[in-house]
């Protein structure tokens, strides 16, 4: 027991000074005032070392939980994230190899597909960049000599997500190319998208060969699953879609011209020499072929029709001061003649008219119109 | 009885009642504390003269039946402070002669003359002042005050020689600290020792050399 006087009052307790000079805090009670002399016991006093210790405790759990809370959310995110995968890349030569990626070319999960594939060990390629991981299965195929049989390789590509793949897509056959570029094989590209992909799993078979199954014929698409992927290529390299590189004469397939501008894939790889036969195939290819045919109807109409005007197009941008393109012509008629002659003979005066412009001035042929208005 | 108490409590049977309140006390105000939820005031307090007169009720009606004494005790104190504070407004009687009519003699330690408190007050408020004009507060003082008794002596009497000095008071005042070195030289004490308890033996020399008595009776009891 202590007596001691009350210095100072606080909110929740008190500073006494006890009659051998010791300053203690006290915990608050009612009808406390400064100046009193109180008697106190040590049940009172507010140990101010343990309890920082125990305020300092209190603070690193706090810390310490809320550090645990935000790695437990962030692993579970960080799992959640990858798992997702962006590309899916099948690799049919004998074994038939599919590999997910996600959006930072990193390999997610690789897998054989058919029983030659699940033979292979593929678990030490997960998690690393895709050029690194293609190598590895590369050095697996080499191994089990694969390679040596099989100079040809069905390549697969297809994305999960949709948005501008195209620099991804690119890198991903870079990495491809450079890998089997040493193997002296020939690499033939098909592409799919998601739907593709989800098929090709319900089915059994790799992207690759649900892709090129879509373009084969009726008999080969029977035995899809474990026809020699020779076989397959060979019929489908003519097809929509289907690019083919030859590590042999990379840089001559590399300068030929591109024929074909329908898709995308082509358009910056080296393609194949022979043109394009459209080729019945799912929805996805039919609006490219759609837009093509369009296009090459048009084309060719047009030429025949344009084949006299072609030369005299500069001349005609000059004479009317408007770059109008050739198929315009009639609009250009209108303008200085007032839509009268137009009505008249739409093809015969524009013939008639064309050479003129080169010939003859054109005012003086503009004012000849105009008097048989007048007229 | 108190026979029956001495039994249950096991000391010795010639203790008079007042050596057994006084060995009691700090029970009796702990149990009156526990009761008002407040500190037990030293001086004069009602509720502890209350407090006293429950115990000597607990020792005179107390046999060996009742179980222990101090359980017993304190069932009677709580219930007669508890009836004290209810007739608090109501009858004013003084309960510390009804003390003196039952023959009890109470220590002057625990009831000490009410005595006005605005000195007091002052002075403490003077005290804060002049430590916080030295760049602390009671809080620290708490905090850095020397816990044992001996160095606490020690301290006080460093202070008291300090506080003989004109010419380290001078500095001190000036300064805002203590002039350590010439203190070594004087005192002979460890810089150590003085580093440890700086604040306490500033404020003790304020206390001392401004004369704040209520303090300094205080301490030096």
């Amino acid at each position: 027991m202590n007596k001691g006087i009350i210095m100072e009052i606080k909110r929740n307790y008190a500073i006494t000074l006890s009659d051998d000079g010791v300053m203690d805090k006290i915990i608050f009670k009612q009808n406390m005032k400064v100046g009193q002399k109180i008697f106190y016991f040590d049940d009172d006093i507010i140990k101010t070392t343990t309890s920082n210790i125990s305020r300092y405790n209190s603070f690193m759990k706090a810390i310490g939980s809320i550090a645990a809370l935000f790695l437990i959310v962030f692993t579970f995110f960080h799992t959640m994230r990858s798992e997702t995968a962006y590309a899916v890349v099948s690799l049919d030569i004998n074994p038939s190899i599919q590999i997910e990626a996600d959006s930072n070319l990193k390999i997610i999960k690789v897998e054989g597909v058919n029983t030659d594939g699940k033979n292979i060990d593929f678990t030490d390629i997960k998690d690393m960049p895709i050029d690194d991981g293609i190598q590895i299965i590369k050095e697996k195929l080499i191994e089990k000599n694969y390679l040596e049989t099989n100079k040809d390789v069905l390549v697969g590509i297809a994305f999960v997500q949709n948005g501008d793949n195209s620099n991804y897509e690119e890198n991903l056959k870079v990495a491809i190319q450079s890998t089997f570029s040493t193997e002296n094989v020939t690499l033939t590209y098909v592409k799919g998208d998601k739907e593709a992909v989800d098929e090709a799993k319900t089915k059994g078979i790799s992207l690759g060969r649900y892709e090129a199954s879509l373009k084969v014929d009726e008999e080969t698409k029977k035995k899809i699953d474990v026809a020699p992927v020779k076989e397959i290529t060979a019929s489908i390299k003519d097809k929509e879609n289907v690019t083919q590189w030859d590590a042999k004469d990379e840089k001559d397939v590399k300068s030929t011209p591109v024929t074909n501008p329908s898709s995308d894939v082509i358009t910056e790889k080296p393609s194949t020499d022979k043109p394009v036969i459209n080729a019945p195939s799912d929805n996805k290819d039919t609006n490219t072929n759609i837009n093509k045919g369009s296009e090459e109807n048009s084309k060719p109409a047009k030429n025949n029709d344009v084949l006299e005007l072609e030369p005299e197009v500069p001349a005609q941008t000059d004479k009317n001061g408007t770059s109008n393109p050739p198929k315009k012509d009639d609009v250009i008629d209108i303008e200085p003649n007032n839509g009268g002659v137009i009505q008249n003979n739409q093809t015969s005066g524009k013939i008639e008219e064309s050479p003129n412009a080169t010939q003859l001035e054109p005012s003086k042929n503009q004012q000849s119109v105009i008097d048989k208005v007048v007229k | 009885m108190l026979e029956c108490v001495l039994i249950d409590l096991n000391v010795d049977k010639n203790t008079n009642i007042n050596e057994l309140i006084e060995n009691h006390m700090p029970f009796i105000i702990k149990s009156i504390s526990d009761v008002t939820g407040r500190y037990v005031s030293c001086e004069n307090d009602e509720e502890l003269s209350v407090g006293l007169l429950g115990f000597h009720e607990a020792i005179e009606r107390y046999d060996n039946e009742k179980g222990h004494f101090m359980s017993f005790a304190k069932l009677v104190i709580s219930s007669r402070i508890k009836n004290y504070l209810k007739g608090e407004n109501k009858h004013q009687h003084s309960s510390f002669e009804e003390l003196v009519d039952k023959g009890l003699e109470i220590k002057d330690e625990y009831l000490e003359q009410k005595e006005d408190n605005s000195v007091l007050v002052e002075e403490i408020n003077r005290l804060k002042s002049e430590i916080s004009s030295f760049g602390f507060t009671l809080e620290d003082l708490v905090n850095e005050a020397p816990k044992q008794q001996a160095t606490r002596k020690n301290a006080i009497i460093l202070s008291e020689e300090i506080s003989k000095e004109e010419e380290f008071l001078s500095f001190m005042y000036l300064k805002k600290r203590l002039p350590i070195k010439r203190m070594v030289l004087k005192f002979s004490v460890t810089e150590k020792v003085i580093k440890r308890s700086k604040k306490f033996i500033i404020s003790v020399v304020i206390i001392i050399d401004k004369n704040l008595s209520a303090l300094k009776n205080w301490i030096r009891k």
